[in-house]
């Protein structure tokens, strides 16, 4: 069974020209013990998604449609008071894009945990403490960093902070979203194997969100490939490393060199914009056909991946 | 621990003795201009006795008047702005501020008696449009893009930019003349005995409050305003943003991630506007007949009564440069980010 | 013919009290025509790198020589014929220009173009960098980050330079058109003999400018001071300084293949302040000995130059 479903997410922004789609009809399912890889560029909706699965899309922003199942329950539609109580960092909890500021400068390490904790009905202190200083040092710093303030550490020491505090109901799911951006590579190995780690030890599950594909790859079970706020591919991961199906997949994969391999392959993906009519890609698609122009295409499933694409529409399952 | 505490504790004493020092070296820096600017002063001793006082009121006494002239001759010896206003400087560093020359007493009575007063109104004035202001500001601030929101900014930014002259002179008017609510000069009703009694309190609380009023009206806007701009601002933020999304309850945000947040450049201007007031509080003093150092200074100036007026300046020169100094001291305690010394 | 020579270049950065070295002690030449890769991690001083060899930045001790001549007495000529290609492509325009009116000043100035000529070079320089000339009326809010990346170009090329130093220039794009910005860079390298300063912390990517440009020499900056310097993939498949392997096996793991050589002696940690004495990176090095605290290595060629007490 499903840890959690996404069905048919729709989230739209008010602008000033008018409704925006950022998320559209996106539906995908992450299994206990999973890490998904959620690629897409810039300003593809990932994060935007990643607010929904929290309950924390805010006006402008708005879920025109759409259902979050964790273990069945809609999490979209329960009160608030029983999101926060029983499902919000007890069972999902978040970390977020932006971290260099995502601390609060005026309070020490420590008080951010605390807050945490009581929010989610942990009364006692010293439990709260106890807990911060082993989950500090599964992120490998040292505890005397819990009477520090933000400012006093590195990027790459915020971020694990982050990831920690992420940890302290020790939840089934964990939303990460660009959790190594911008760090130095010897750290964003760090990070990805203390993530790795974590969700071999727990079997904790992980939805992790990146623009880079070697990245994605590197941690994955699964990859969801985004573009314009939709899926594009969804599937296992080894499976689409090899045989990458949708048209955007397969570019991508191809235009990003690596330290080993064949580089005559390498090949940029033709810059475009998106089209907002039918198939998001079509634009930049090297197989771009007219019925893609002003139709969307649906999801197909091919050989348990899911696609959606029209040069696999004869081919539907 | 302590090999690192001892050059720690060796650097914040040069640090603080350098600002000390710079504060003490700006304070006697300006009493030395001030007072070779008001020597320059063209009238001679004599004429400027006979502008100042009254013919008759020492027609009669020709030995007041030389005295008089002779004292004021003393005030500036060596008709050396420089060596002059050394002297005088050397005479305020032992607390003498010279004789007053209309009332023939030490400058340093005159201004012992009426400083409690403008220190009186003046603070409370400011604390309480601080505090008033900032949880204004704030709540204000949460209702970013309302109608509440922009018809309470259009009222506060109208009422900021209304001198106290005009509206202490109102609150005179109507509270005072009109209504009769409130005195209307003085610091205290001359039926009750100065101390530590209920009626004398009360008839003090009831004297200060129409100049405790207008000095808050007058502050309440400019904090209002900057409070919301921080507020809006601090709101924005993505350490905000994640405490809502950790689901932190909303008094605990307000109070510890925005308010904290959104007050620290508040406070700076806090210290600072407590040194500045004193010089705002000259109009409401003066309207309100209030007995405090405003009062006095306008007086001292209307007179030309200058070892007064230079009496008061220092006073006024001092709060400013204490009041920056606390600022720069104190910062460090509420941001983190700010050690002392940078 | 040397073009760019750097003579125990040293800039001295004051940063909350303390003293940093944003490049320290570098000696290098660049011969005319020659491409080079620098290559580090942040705040090694890449970028301060590229704004000394711009001219932009002024050295604290040491010599820096343009063409022979000392670059305080050659900033005329630095300023037309170095450029500067910048990480963040957006913020580097003239937010409230037009792309025409950003560009054409200089193309009067260093071009001496007059007239309808004008607007033709124009068209001519846009269509160089693969920009349709009708964009030339937008304002840079108008443009996604690869258009204005290639704007960017365009303008540095409006002078006719010699040297393009390009810093991180597709850090900040999306990865799936990186490449697409460095064929042409390395293209414009190659059409006009340009000499290409291409700086970038990753070294896929490096690796892909020296299969586009073949046989580059590159650099290892660490701490301001160049650790290692040779042949590019000799570097990569033979790194030396305990730095590069770091570097090499950690972006190696991250594809998952290589082998772990020093990762596995190495404990992870993050280290803000480098020492000023001895060698920067011996807080972190598995293999430090007294002698790397106390003063910084000769060069050893073993087989290419390497800054370490290992090989000297
Ligand atoms: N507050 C907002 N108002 C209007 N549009 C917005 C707002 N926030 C995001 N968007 C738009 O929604 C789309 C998706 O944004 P989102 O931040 O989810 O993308 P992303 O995939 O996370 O991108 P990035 O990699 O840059 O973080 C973008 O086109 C963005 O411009
Ligand atoms: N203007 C400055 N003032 C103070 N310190 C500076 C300044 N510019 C650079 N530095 C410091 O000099 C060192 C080198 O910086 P530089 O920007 O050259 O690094 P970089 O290799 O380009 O890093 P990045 O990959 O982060 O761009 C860093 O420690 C940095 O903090
Ligand atoms: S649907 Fe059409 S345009 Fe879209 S990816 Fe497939 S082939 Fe390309
Ligand atoms: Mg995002
Ligand atoms: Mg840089």
């Amino acid at each position: 069974m499903s840890l959690l479903e996404v069905e048919d997410l729709t989230i739209s922004y008010k602008t000033t020209k008018g409704k925006f789609l950022a998320v559209k009809h996106l539906s995908f399912d992450i299994k206990k013990g999973e890490i998904i890889s959620v690629i897409g560029e810039s300003g593809s909706g990932k994060t935007t998604m990643a607010k929904a699965l929290v309950r924390a899309i805010k006006p402008p922003a708005n879920i025109d449609s759409g259902k979050v199942l964790l273990n069945g329950n809609n999490l979209l539609e329960i009160s608030q008071n029983k999101f926060v109580h029983d499902f919000l960092w007890v069972k999902v909890s978040y970390v977020p894009q932006s971290s260099q500021n995502s601390l609060n400068p005026t309070q020490k390490i420590i008080e951010h945990f605390i807050d945490t904790g009581t929010s989610h009905g942990l009364r006692d202190k010293k439990e709260i403490e106890d807990r911060a200083v082993k989950l500090l040092q599964l992120v490998r710093l040292p505890k005397s960093i819990l009477q520090s303030y933000p400012h006093q550490l590195s990027g790459g020491m915020k971020q694990r902070v982050l990831i920690a505090l992420s940890l302290l109901f020790e939840p089934e799911l964990i939303i990460m979203d660009e959790p190594v951006t911008a760090l130095d590579i010897a750290t964003q190995r760090h990070i990805l194997n203390i993530i790795k780690e974590l969700n071999e030890k727990n079997r904790t599950s992980i939805i992790f969100i990146t623009h880079e594909i070697n990245l994605a790859i590197y941690l994955a079970t699964k990859l969801l490939v985004m573009y314009g706020g939709e899926l594009m591919e969804f599937g296992d991961r080894e499976k689409i490393e090899k045989n990458p199906l949708h048209p955007y997949t397969i570019s991508l994969l191809s235009s990003v060199p690596k330290l080993f391999g064949d580089l005559s392959k390498i090949k940029p993906v033709t810059e475009g914009k998106i089209n907002s009519k039918g198939c998001p890609f079509f634009y930049r698609c090297p197989n771009a056909m007219s019925i893609c122009e002003n139709n969307e295409p649906e999801t197909y499933t091919i050989e348990g991946d899911k696609v959606r694409c029209f040069l696999y529409g004869a081919n539907k399952a | 621990m302590l090999i690192k505490l001892k050059p720690f504790l060796l650097y914040m004493l040069k640090w603080l003795a350098k600002r000390v020092g710079f504060s003490i070296i700006t304070i006697i820096i300006t009493i030395m201009i001030s007072w070779a600017l008001i020597e320059y002063s063209p009238e001679s001793p004599a004429n400027f006795i006979n502008s100042v006082l009254p013919p008759n009121s020492i027609a009669g006494k020709p030995t007041l008047r030389l005295e008089l002239e002779q004292y004021l001759m003393t005030l500036k010896p060596h008709g050396n702005p420089l060596i002059d206003s050394l002297q005088y400087l050397w005479q305020v560093l032992h607390g003498n501020l010279g004789i007053d020359i209309i009332s023939q007493v030490p400058v340093t009575t005159i201004i012992a008696q009426a400083l409690p007063w403008t220190v009186f109104i003046v603070t409370t004035s400011i604390l309480i449009s601080y505090f008033l202001g900032i949880r204004l500001g704030m709540k204000i601030g949460y209702k970013r893009g309302t109608k509440v929101d922009s018809s309470l900014m259009s009222l506060f930014t109208v009422t900021r930019s209304i001198p106290v002259y005009i509206s202490g002179a109102l609150l005179l008017f109507f509270l005072g003349f009109e209504l009769g609510w409130f005195p209307t000069g003085g610091a205290f009703s001359i039926n009750v005995t100065p101390g530590f009694n209920i009626p004398f309190i009360l008839s003090v609380i009831k004297h200060a409050f129409l100049p405790i009023l207008t000095l808050t009206l007058a502050n309440l806007a400019g904090w209002v305003l900057h409070m919301r701009a921080n507020t809006i601002y601090t709101l924005g933020e993505d350490y905000v943003s994640f405490a809502e999304i950790r689901g932190i309850n909303s008094n605990n945000i307000e109070t510890k991630y925005v308010g904290r947040n959104a007050i620290l450049p508040l406070y700076t201007s806090l210290i600072y506007t407590i040194g500045f007031s004193f010089g705002g509080s000259i109009f409401v003093e003066e309207i309100f007949s209030y007995p405090g150092v405003g009062h006095l200074l306008y007086n001292a100036i209307q007179y030309n009564d200058y070892p007064l007026e230079m009496g008061i300046f220092i006073i006024l020169i001092a709060s400013v440069v204490v009041g920056i100094l606390l600022a720069d001291l104190t910062y460090s305690l509420l941001d983190p980010r700010v050690k002392v010394g940078e | 013919m040397e073009l760019i020579r750097l003579e125990k270049s040293t800039v001295v950065f004051e940063n909350e009290g303390r003293k940093v070295y944003g490049l320290k002690d570098v000696n290098l030449r660049i011969n005319e025509g020659e491409s080079i890769l620098v290559l580090g991690e942040s705040g090694a001083g890449k970028t301060t790198f590229g704004r000394v060899i711009v001219g932009l930045q002024k050295l604290t001790k040491g010599k820096y020589f343009y063409r022979g001549k000392d670059y305080r007495k050659n900033m005329k000529l630095l300023r037309k014929e170095v450029q500067y290609v910048y990480q963040d492509p957006i913020s580097a325009l003239n937010q409230s220009k037009t792309i025409r009116d950003s560009i054409l000043p200089s193309i009067k100035k260093w071009r001496k173009v007059r007239g309808e000529k004008l607007e033709e070079e124009l068209d001519n320089l846009l269509k160089s960098v693969e920009i349709e000339p009708e964009l030339k009326n937008r304002y840079p809010y108008q443009l996604s980050g690869g258009q204005a990346q290639r704007i960017n170009i365009a303008r540095a090329l409006s002078t006719n330079p010699r040297v393009l130093v390009a810093d991180e220039p597709v850090t900040m794009l999306d990865a799936s058109i990186r490449v697409g910005i460095v064929d042409l860079l390395t293209s414009l390298k190659n059409d006009r003999g340009l000499n290409l300063i291409m700086i970038t912390h990753d070294l896929a990517l490096a690796r892909y400018v020296n299969y586009r440009l073949g046989g580059m020499r590159s650099i290892v900056i660490y701490g301001g001071r160049i650790v290692e310097e040779g042949n590019f993939s000799e570097i990569l498949s033979d790194p030396l300084h305990p730095y590069t392997k770091f570097l090499v096996e950690s972006s190696e793991d991250l594809e998952g293949v290589g082998s772990q050589e020093i990762l596995k002696k190495m404990v992870y940690q993050e280290t803000n302040d480098l020492p000023l004495k001895g060698c920067p990176f011996a807080p972190r090095c598995p293999f430090v000995r007294d002698a790397c605290l106390n003063s910084f290595p000769e060069v050893a060629e073993n087989p290419h130059r390497v800054f370490c007490y290992i090989y000297s």
